[in-house]
């Protein structure tokens, strides 16, 4: 636990140092999100210039909801993005690191492999995403109690480690097929499933979504506890679910890792 | 024929990973399925929403999702990493575009994709027969091909000249970021425009994204108020884009300092 807790600190230290160094991508990702935000909040003007309830959903409930989901999408970029994505060139053999040496270290190979590098730009889009979670909470008179907010707390939380949960199981596949080029895009696509709310997937694809993968539990999940949509000892349910797809993770990337091949040795 | 064989060696390269096909096919479908999903939940019990109907936004989002195998791509970032690196060096003083070089590789994976991606249209269209009536002239059949073609130009344009900011800019994908996101809101790739609020429309009328999928799509919709007049306006574009393109690129190659060489 202190080895972990002591890379983390030194990855941190090493980020900021790197931010500072070589400022401009920081400076990119930080005007370039919010600007992402701006779109979607036309977006969902526009879908509410055609109705007053889209799927049990009023407008400033689903700026509640969009102000989540960037909260959550951002910090899981932030904290996974990077990493995540650099799995792919480690496997292949053409970063400046490699799987190999990755294999050798005296630290968890999943965690050194997927998490340690941080994307300080993401911040400014994560507060975008609470302020826009703020107006829409303060349009409409909502009666929030403690335990709703509580709960939402505590399902944000689980909503990025959904984002981690996701995004490495597809990164994990690249063990099996090395080749495979749009791990990074397949994960931007798939993760706008989780923007909006849970009952618009009905049937089978609402099976897939709100449990098997379950990527709603990203912002519709949270924004529902919060309006008290959803009864709080759902949560201990979704607390649950959450556990079971770390462990499932876990075991997918056990039994991958022994497909890996080390192309640079 | 030196194209011709650029295009040949691009898609013999594709086939040595074919599972990259399939999953840009999945990449490239799941956003069309949501903005799908989100419509049709919108119109509910309607019976349309400003003249779109249940059949017309599953067609528009089908047509937005197979006609990016003919009028999009990315290529922007082969241009540009070529610029970076210095790989342009080697055709620039050879008889060969290395920009329409690559825009033509850029074709091979598109091409691949249409093959594997029409059954699923297919399904589609038959999944959504009550409802999909496509009802289209001969002479609307040949303009919405010429308006596909000359969208897939302007689209070609834009890419050109997102790559070649490379000679002035380390980090091109800013640039490409940001020209993506003004063309999923003002090309209509999003929402179809004419659900739009005004103040989009306006703006969306003045840039050159509009004329890249939703003239096409309209024509396909018959939405189009006056389609000679869009396709005019689709030529106009092409012109304007390729005198841009011209005078960068020549400006570009007068900065360029050849690294690699």
């Amino acid at each position: 636990m202190n080895n972990l807790l002591r890379y983390y600190k030194r990855s941190f230290i090493l980020e900021v140092k790197r931010t500072i160094i070589y400022p401009l991508s920081f400076w990119i990702i930080a005007l370039i999100w919010p600007a992402y935000s701006l779109f979607q909040i036309i977006f969902l003007e526009t879908i509410y210039s055609q109705t007053n309830n889209f799927v049990g959903y009023s407008k400033y409930e689903a700026y509640v909801l969009f102000g989540t989901f960037t909260f959550v999408q951002t910090l899981g970029h932030l904290f996974f993005y990077r990493r995540l994505t650099e799995l792919a060139y480690l496997i292949r053999g053409n970063a400046d690191e490699s799987f190999d040496i990755a294999l050798t270290k005296p630290i968890n190979t999943q965690i050194f492999t997927t998490t340690g590098r941080f994307n300080f730009g993401n911040i400014t889009a994560a507060l975008v995403g609470l302020v826009v979670v703020f107006y829409g909470l303060s349009q409409e008179p909502y009666s929030l109690g403690i335990v709703n907010i509580v709960s939402y707390i505590i399902m944000v939380p689980l909503g990025i480690l959904i984002y981690y949960i996701m995004y490495t199981i597809i990164s994990t596949f690249l063990f099996w097929y090395p080749e495979l080029k749009m791990t990074e895009n397949l994960w931007g696509s798939i993760q706008d499933f989780g923007q909006y709310p849970s009952s618009l997937y009905q049937g089978g694809i609402g099976i897939v979504l709100n449990i098997l993968v379950p990527l709603t539990l990203m912002a519709s999940v949270p924004v529902d506890f919060l309006l008290g949509k959803l009864p709080a000892p759902m949560l201990l349910l979704y607390y649950a679910l959450v556990t079971i797809l770390l462990l499932i993770t876990r075991l997918f990337w056990n039994f991958s890792i022994k497909q890996y091949s080390s192309s640079s040795s | 024929m030196k194209y011709v064989r650029t295009f040949l060696l691009a898609l013999q390269s594709e086939f040595i990973s074919r599972a990259n096909i399939v999953g840009w096919f999945i990449v490239g479908a799941i956003p069309s399925v949501i903005l799908a999903l989100v419509w049709l939940a919108i119109l509910g019990d309607k019976q349309s929403i400003n003249g779109f109907t249940k059949g017309d936004f599953v067609l528009y989002y089908l047509f937005v999702t197979f006609s990016w195998y003919i009028v999009g791509g990315n290529f922007a970032f082969p241009v540009g990493n070529g610029i970076k690196d210095g790989r342009i060096n080697m055709t620039l003083l050879k008889p060969y575009n290395v920009v329409f070089g690559l825009c033509i590789q850029e074709q091979a994976w598109k091409a691949l994709s249409f093959i594997i991606a029409l059954p699923f249209a297919l399904i589609v269209l038959y999944l959504f027969r009550d409802d999909i009536h496509i009802k289209l002239t001969l002479i609307q059949n040949v303009m919405l091909f010429i308006s596909l073609i000359l969208g897939a130009i302007i689209f070609a344009f834009l890419e050109a000249l997102v790559g070649i900011s490379a000679f002035w800019v380390t980090e091109m994908w800013p640039i490409a970021h940001v020209n993506d996101m003004l063309f999923s809101l003002f090309g209509g790739r999003m929402l179809p425009l004419t659900l739009m609020p005004p103040v989009i429309l306006f703006i969306a009328n003045l840039l050159p994204y509009k004329y890249i999928f939703h003239i096409p799509v309209s024509i396909l919709l018959s939405k189009s108020s006056n389609m000679y007049l869009d396709i005019g306006l689709q030529f106009l574009y092409i012109c304007i884009l390729a005198l841009i393109y011209q005078f960068v690129w020549i400006k570009g190659i007068q900065k360029y300092e050849a690294i690699g060489s």
